[in-house]
């Protein structure tokens, strides 16, 4: 080595300790022969020292658990939900049917069940697509609740 | 369970039981380290979830894997990186209070301490992403040469010569913080 900015990254590394026990020597041959790179050291050992006595608050724990969360939790959340809600219109639709189909039931009765079911239905199709409307036009769905 | 395991379940069977061993060893490094990009906790937390979701879902298309942070880093960075990119505001907010130890002037400590601490942390935020994550491995993580030179996938002599650079801009940037002067 000849130049000074040939030492530059070994007075990183013997600042840190991280020289072998040859690169350490030849740092330290060097620093002793060049007022330069005595003083250049010195500046990087200050900084260094600056920088040492800084430490980062520890994050909550609750931060960190909520960094990542097991998928088949929410997936078999959403799972029985499907189902329940499925086995319910199933069992609605069922019923439905066999009342229409039945023979003994009068007219008038499978006229006012009808209008009950398609009513409802027609009354839960505008809420569900007012709200799904509602949800991609809300100027305020970034905010928690 | 040790890495090599779970990283096993990963690749082979995508089991999250495995994915979960990683996050729980690497997410307290993954949140500082964020931390240290972005200046901002709410934000490195944010970017945390983004990134282990992101690991997750790509780990079926890798064929090989020696260790899991330095690959998960270069998501991390990457987020990281998009993120401050896509910040509105060049300076990043003033959040040393929030982010590092005993800088709000406990009467217990000096008060000298405290401005120095908080002087140090916005020159580092001064400087560019490369300078600063080096830094933050070395000096606020106490991070080794070998550990460093994997986490950033270059070689050892390429770490101290980047941290040799990376002191040089930091006092020059602290000189410039501590005399009101504005950055270049």
């Amino acid at each position: 080595m000849s130049t000074c900015d040939e030492y530059q990254e070994l007075l990183s590394g013997l600042l840190d300790d991280e020289l072998t026990a040859e690169e350490a020597r030849t740092a330290n041959q060097h620093l002793s022969r060049c007022t330069a790179c005595r003083s250049e050291y010195e500046k990087l050992r200050q900084e260094a020292s600056r920088l040492d006595k800084l430490s980062f608050r520890e994050p909550q724990d609750e931060a960190l658990a909520g960094f990542w969360r097991m998928p088949y939790s929410g997936l078999a959340r959403t799972a029985g939900l499907v189902m329940v809600v499925g086995g319910y219109l199933l069992l609605l639709l069922y019923g439905f049917v066999n009342f229409l189909a039945d023979d003994e039931e009068g007219f008038m009765g499978k006229l006012g069940f009808s209008g009950i079911i398609i009513g409802g239905t027609i009354i839960l199709s505008i809420v569900l697509t007012e709200r799904i409307i509602a949800s991609k036009t809300d100027p305020y769905k970034e905010i928690e609740r | 369970m040790n890495e090599t395991t779970a990283i096993s379940l990963c690749m082979k069977s995508r089991d999250p039981r495995g994915f979960e061993y990683l996050v729980k060893q690497y997410r307290r490094e993954a949140y500082f380290h964020a931390l240290g990009f972005l200046g901002e906790p709410a934000a490195a937390e944010d970017i945390c979830q983004e990134s282990f979701a992101k690991a997750f879902a790509y780990f079926p298309r890798l064929k090989s894997m020696n260790a899991f942070y330095p690959w998960f880093y270069t998501i991390l960075k990457n987020n990281c990186l998009d993120y401050i990119r896509s910040r509105k505001s060049l300076e990043p907010l003033d959040e040393a209070e929030a982010i590092i130890e005993d800088v709000a002037g406990d009467p217990q400590r000096s008060i000298e301490g405290a401005d120095e601490k908080r002087a140090v942390w916005v020159a580092l935020q001064r400087l560019k992403p490369e300078f600063r994550e080096i830094l933050i491995l070395k000096h606020l993580r106490d991070t080794s040469y070998a550990d460093i030179s994997a986490i950033l996938q270059i070689p050892r002599g390429t770490v101290m010569s980047r941290l040799y650079h990376a002191r040089r801009a930091f006092q020059h940037t602290y000189t410039q913080t501590t005399t009101g002067e504005s950055t270049p």
